[in-house]
């Protein structure tokens, strides 16, 4: 008993003397910043709770940022950290200084370095972040610029700490074959990162957030996770500031911002890093500024509702679901890291044959844009991936209106065989034809690695086609698409509207099998993307001469009659035949 | 001589040379034809009109009405309530109700509705304030009241182009584009059917909502459609530019006139059962092009002088059956290399069709694209562009005529103004408005005319009237102005008056290029005709130029035929022909050519731009002696031919004096002096140094070396006294350039058969030869 009593006093003296975070502690000038000051620094070891570590100032590089841009630099004076050094997902850590807010760890000086250093971005540069209002809901893509880690990644000892980005819920191959994509635009990730939401709240996750606290900022939330966890380094109300330095330099934002729970650190004499758990979504970033991010505790953004539906022959359906950030720039990669996952993620192959993708991007019920495409083989799977993200990037932006889609549906399919064919043959059973009469185009293909194969198209000839000479042509979609005026690239001032935007978005063919039609030749008068044959000539004079840009005149291939043949498989071969047709 | 290789050369090089001058002396005094039809554009006319007879007469004043553009296209007109006019446009889809204050020149517009579909091509008042429209490109076919769409009925076209409403107000014909159909359309069932945001290709479908189909057209697109006399429908259609005629109840059609690549813009039905047709064939792409005009000489001011200004000329209209007559070989032809301005390459063509059927084609315009048509009288008023143009065309005069313009591009919708005649509403594009054509204005009018070119650099004589009809020619104002840029606006001399005397005279800077205003007072006549009028001016006088100057092969002379006598009875061609200088020339190059030792001709090529006469003196001196020895004195002739025999051998120069002659004015006849070729005299023959025979191999081979003191050695004449016979031209050293030369004959003994001597003589240049005997 006496031995408990003993044991009990002494954890209670301990628990007085454990070190305490001062409380809406003042901001220190940078100017009563002096060398030989030592400081707290408080962040999240492990678990949720915060800790101190000692640093010693010494001293202040002056403007090292730019103008007015200073950098507090401090030895890590704390044996704690000295096996470790600043560890990205300490990015944020507040540093006290006599009780006052001093700045946040927000730089590592050097790699491989004998003695730990780390940069503290003042506290007057994090409070001008989290004094910004929020200028736009949208992200603009004009305010993207170099990223802290890509300049890490030309050698340079002198960056910005980084998030911890971590990529939950893909497979490792998903992961390998994204990572690439992602660090191209700023993102590394470095971890896979845990996904505790959907489950149960990480344990000790806090309701509100404090300094020092472990932050996660998501790109994405749901089955497929993508966030960057640092630390908090201020909490105004329910406004808090993060980081000490941007996250993808961004700007006007709208991220989501998530509890995180600290798994461990991960020490390296080249770079340390927490591993985290990302939790739910408890607040919104909107700022993503050179100083800090900063954003405010309560519900989240708006996000675009992303599902993958993997149709498999004898396998189960299988649905990925996530919420993905509204920016043009990341949420494309995204998606297709999704579609990825859902090609690859399984215990099934990755499609070495082919696989097809239907996209719907959905803007409102009556505002949606569907692709159907199929790629062929391996090198499809490589070049479809990219064509893929260039499509949906094309969809996803627009010029005309501060729109996002509400929601994207992505139905994949692996491919059993390869969809590739090669036409052989291509026959016309006539070229000189009476209206009313029906007459044949017969086309005879190898599957790939496969069997020979033919198909005949019975073409009834309209009696209005009397006197005409047309052509029979055989095309895949796209081809047809052009030759029709119907072009995948607009002219800038072409359209005028998010409609039109969507019009000519929409209205293409089938990217699979090979259309064939009776087209004739016409010139088509061009309204935005919509285009009718031979328009009077004085309706094109004056609405060229009014806005050349809209309204254009140009030479085409109209289509009387038209159909689609070997429909799932991919060929990129070009027929035509010309038919004359007679009363 | 054996030279008659260099004869052969000089005289085709002279010949050649010959033909490609001018010598003849057009008379220096120019005139050109102001036809105010051709040259003045519509658009540059105010209160006046131009006639396809040259004149200008009395027109109406149309004013670009001022206001904020109510949208970016305007396509349609249709008289409203209380004076105000529908008006449909786009992009938008865009009703409007456009309010117009004529005396102030300003309009008003509100938006009536903006309905779904981009273009408002149609729109017809169908009662109870409701509207009729016709929409593109989803083929819209709307009912708007009250400013609310109540009704829409979307028709499997692409567009709707026109509507017409039948005799009981109940049913409308709509036009459509891809495909070219006729709708018959049921207004109250229409009207009940309410609002639909779908296209209806069943005919099923479409007969419930009220429409049904009246008749197709094997064209795209069917443009305009009018209701005639006798219950017909006619119909004009687009790319084709075919008229198609459908039976009052609908059905087939049947083709009234054929045509391609074209398009019947308007159609306009008369009493009678006829209609006429505003067909615009395009052309071709719109590009710049350059006005060209030509310019007759005063001297054949007794001729019937036609200016003709080629096709295509912007603002000149190309009448049917008039154009490329009238004399071309004496007109000059003067490209202007100024300012190029967009210009519509195609044509228009206003046709009518008599109840017959039989199609009369009254008027052709070049550069002008008509597009709506309305009658006032017996005129059909025709509004147009591509440069504002505002036509016509007189149904009785049978003359086409041109109005005051826009300063739009485009004038494609025209309608009286209901309650007031010879006024008429338009709308108008690039820039989109409106404008106001009033025949009854009273103000001052003007004309300005185009550049017109000169073709060079001229002083201004009068300006005469062919003549004035009602009207003092003191009330007549004339102002002119000049430059001589290329630029229609840049380096202008100061508009000056020009004053009534004999013929309008002005003082203004000489100029390439001139302008002429025309006022008339704001109470001129009505019957008021100006007669187109001609320009009289004096160009530039030019230095002559020598061109060629040619000394014929020595010991040549040419005897010129005699100049045959002047005809009796002039025919119009020889008028036209060129006059004394041609002739003398033709006299020239007609000479007989003939041997004449020691005679030498020379003849050269003088350019003078201005076709000035021209006298010519000759001269020659020996070297080292300064004195000059005429030859020939104020001759017309280009040559001259000397005897040199008694000349002094060695070097002559030669002097050609070129002097201008009558009727150019004595202070400013020009001359100039040339100091022409070296002439070489030489009497003596050259000297035989070497002269031999020998044989080798079979052959004769005889050698003769000689030189000359004056000439280069020139051949060497072999004769055999067995009557062979040879000239060498080729000297031993290859290269015949030398007064000292050696030629070699060879040639096989068997040729020589009898053969004991040759004559060997030797030749200069000049055609001095000396001989040598040899013994074979």
């Amino acid at each position: 008993m006496g031995r408990t009593f003993l044991t009990l006093c002494l954890l209670a003296a301990l628990a007085n003397h454990s070190p305490a975070q001062p409380i809406n502690a003042e901001a220190m000038p940078i100017s009563e910043v002096k060398a030989g000051q030592h400081g707290e620094v408080w962040t999240v070891f492990e678990g949720t709770k915060p800790e101190p570590f000692t640093v010693e100032v010494t001293g202040v590089m002056q403007n090292v940022l730019g103008p007015g841009k200073s950098i507090i630099l401090c030895k890590l004076t704390d044996p704690r950290v000295q096996d470790m050094g600043a560890v990205a997902g300490m990015s944020g850590s507040p540093l006290y200084i006599d009780g006052k807010f001093a700045g946040a760890l927000s730089y590592q000086l050097q790699r491989f370095e004998t003695v730990r250093y780390a940069g503290f971005t003042p506290a007057a540069d994090m409070a001008q972040v989290s004094s910004r209002v929020v200028a736009s809901p949208m992200i603009e893509p004009a305010a993207a610029e170099a990223t802290p880690v890509a300049e890490s990644d030309k050698g340079q000892a002198f960056q910005a700490m980084k998030p911890v980005f971590a990529l939950g819920g893909v497979s490792p191959r998903t992961a390998e074959i994204m990572a690439p994509q992602f660090q191209a635009l700023g993102l590394g990730i470095v971890a896979l990162g845990g996904n505790s939401e959907g489950a149960t709240t990480p344990s000790g996750t806090p309701a509100t957030l404090e300094p020092g606290d472990a932050v996660s900022v998501a790109l994405t939330t749901g089955d497929i996770s993508l966030a960057g966890t640092g630390t908090v380094s201020r909490v105004d109300g329910n406004r808090i500031t993060a980081f000490g330095h941007p996250m993808l330099s961004l700007g006007d934002v709208q991220f989501p911002m998530c509890s995180a729970e600290i798994v461990a650190i991960l020490p390296s004499t080249l770079e340390s890093f927490k591993v985290a758990n990302v939790g739910p979504v408890i607040g919104s970033i909107t700022q993503d500024r050179l100083s800090a991010i900063s954003g405010t505790l309560g519900p989240g953004p708006e996000m675009t509702d992303v599902r993958v539906v993997e149709e498999r022959k004898g396998v189960a359906q299988r649905t990925l679901h996530f919420q993905v950030i509204r920016d043009i720039h990341v949420a494309p990669m995204i998606m297709l890291t999704g579609v990825v996952e859902g090609l690859t993620g399984s215990n099934d192959n990755e499609p070495s044959e082919g696989f097809r993708v239907v996209s719907t991007v959905s803007f409102s019920p009556t505002q949606q844009v569907t692709r159907d495409a199929v790629y062929a083989g391996q090198q499809g799977f490589q070049n479809g991936m990219f064509e893929f993200l260039i499509n949906l990037t094309a969809e996803l932006q627009n010029p005309f209106e501060k729109t996002q889609p509400k929601s994207v549906e992505f139905r994949i399919e692996p491919l059993e065989d390869n969809p590739a064919v090669t036409v052989e043959h291509f026959q016309v059973s006539r070229s000189l034809v009476h209206a009313g009469e029906t007459f044949q185009v017969t086309l005879g293909w190898r599957n790939y690695q496969g069997s020979e194969e033919s198909s005949t198209v019975d073409i009834p000839v309209d009696p209005s086609w009397t006197g005409k000479t047309l052509e029979v042509l055989v095309a895949p979609g796209r081809l047809l698409d052009e030759l029709t005026g119907h072009s995948h690239t607009f002219r800038p001032g072409q359209l005028r509207s998010f409609d039109a935007y969507l019009e000519a978005m929409r209205s293409s063919r089938p990217e699979d099998g090979l259309s064939v039609a009776v087209v004739e030749k016409s010139a088509l008068f061009f309204d935005q993307a919509s285009s009718t044959p031979e328009a009077p000539a004085s309706i094109e004079r004056i609405a060229a001469q009014a806005d050349s840009e809209r309204y254009q005149k140009r030479d085409a291939l109209v289509p009387l009659w038209e159909t689609r043949v070997l429909q799932g498989k991919v060929s990129f071969t070009e027929f035509h035949k010309t038919v004359r047709v007679v009363e | 001589m054996p030279s008659h290789t260099l004869l052969r050369c000089s005289l085709s090089a002279a010949l050649l040379m010959a033909l490609a001058a001018r010598l003849s002396a057009d008379p220096l005094s120019k005139k050109t034809d102001v036809d105010f039809y051709r040259d003045v554009p519509s658009r540059d006319l105010h209160g006046l009109a131009t006639r396809s007879d040259g004149r200008l007469i009395w027109g109406p004043v149309l004013t670009d009405l001022a206001g904020k553009a109510p949208s970016e296209l305007l396509w349609c007109l249709e008289p409203g309530q209380d004076g105000k006019w529908l008006v449909g446009g786009g992009p938008g889809g865009r009703i409007l109700e456009v309010s117009a204050d004529y005396t102030a020149g300003t309009f008003s517009s509100k938006d009536v509705a903006k309905i779904g579909d981009i273009q408002v091509y149609a729109l017809k008042t169908i009662g109870s304030g409701a509207i009729l429209a016709g929409t593109s490109p989803n083929g819209g076919l709307y009912i708007v009241k009250g400013g609310k769409i109540t009704a829409r009925t979307g028709l499997p076209v692409d567009s709707i182009f026109d509507i017409v409403l039948l005799g009981d107000s109940k049913t409308a014909l709509v036009a459509t584009g891809n495909p070219g159909r006729i709708y018959r359309v049921d207004l109250s069932k229409l009207a009940s059917a309410g609002v639909s945001p779908d296209r209806f290709s069943d005919a099923k479908a479409l007969e419930a909502r009220g429409v049904t189909l009246f008749g197709e057209a094997g064209d795209r697109n069917l443009r305009r459609i009018v209701r005639l006399s006798n219950g017909q429908i006619a119909a004009g259609s687009a790319p084709k530019g075919n008229v198609y005629l459908f039976p009052p109840d609908g059905g087939s059609p049947y083709i009234a006139d054929e045509n391609r690549d074209a398009e019947v813009t308007d159609l306009l039905p008369d009493a009678a059962g006829g209609y006429f047709a505003a067909i615009v064939y395009s052309g071709g792409e719109i590009h710049p092009v350059q006005a060209s005009i030509q310019v007759t000489s005063a001297g054949d001011s007794n001729m019937p002088v036609v200016a003709n200004a080629p096709t295509p000329n912007p603002g000149g209209p190309n009448i049917q059956g008039s154009s490329g007559s009238g004399p071309k070989q004496n007109t000059v032809e003067i490209l202007n290399n100024g300012a190029q301005v967009e210009h519509f390459p195609g044509r228009s063509v206003l046709k009518w069709f008599s109840a017959e059927g039989f199609p009369e084609t009254l008027t052709t315009r070049s550069g002008i694209a008509f597009y709506r048509m309305s009658r006032m009288d017996d005129t059909i008023v025709i509004a147009g562009g591509e440069m504002g143009e505002v036509s016509g065309f007189d149904l009785k005069t049978r003359n086409s005529i041109t109005y005051s313009g826009s300063t739009s591009s485009q004038l494609n919708a025209l309608e009286p103004v209901p309650g007031a005649k010879g006024k008429f509403f338009a709308i108008r594009n690039n820039s989109p408005g409106f404008a106001f054509l009033d025949f009854g204005a009273s103000s001052a009018r003007t004309a300005q005319t185009k550049r017109i070119d000169l073709g060079t650099p001229a002083r201004l004589g009068a300006f005469r009237f062919n003549r004035l009809r009602d009207t003092d020619p003191a009330k007549v104002s004339l102002s002119v102005r000049v430059t001589n840029s290329s630029s229609e606006t840049d380096g202008w001399s100061a508009w000056s008056p020009m004053s009534d005397g004999d013929g309008w005279r002005a003082t203004v800077p000489t100029g390439r290029y001139a302008e002429f205003k025309v006022a008339l007072p704001a109470g001129a006549s009505p019957t008021v005709e100006l007669d187109h009028g001609s320009l009289y001016f004096l160009t530039q006088d030019h230095r002559p130029v020598l061109q060629d100057f040619r000394l014929l092969t020595p010991n040549f002379a040419i005897v010129v035929p005699p100049e045959m006598p002047s005809p009796v009875v002039t025919t119009v061609g020889q008028l036209l022909q060129s006059g004394d200088g041609e002739h003398r020339r033709s006299g020239f190059l007609g000479s007989q050519i003939i041997a004449s030792p020691g005679t030498r001709v020379a003849f050269w090529t003088i350019n003078d731009q201005d076709n000035d006469n021209l006298l010519y003196t000759f001269s020659i001196r020996h070297e080292g002696d300064p004195t000059w020895t005429d030859l020939s004195v104020e001759s017309p002739e280009a040559f001259v031919q000397f005897e040199t025999l008694h000349l002094q051998e060695g070097t002559w120069f030669t002097r050609l004096v070129a002097k201008e002659a009558a009727p150019r004015p004595e202070g400013e006849r020009l001359s100039v002096e040339f100091e022409t070729d070296d002439l070489i005299v030489d009497h003596t023959p050259p000297a035989v140094e070497e002269a031999s025979v020998k044989r080798a191999g079979g052959n004769l081979i005889v050698t003769i070396r000689g030189r000359d003191a004056l000439s280069i050695l020139d051949s060497a004449e072999f004769s055999f006294n067995n009557g062979e016979h040879d000239i060498v031209e080729q000297p031993t050293d290859g290269i015949l350039d030398g007064m000292e030369e050696t030629f070699v004959l060879e040639l096989p003994l068997a040729k020589l058969s009898g053969a004991t001597s040759v004559e060997v003589t030797l030749y200069d240049s000049s055609g001095n030869g000396a001989t040598k005997r040899l013994g074979l």
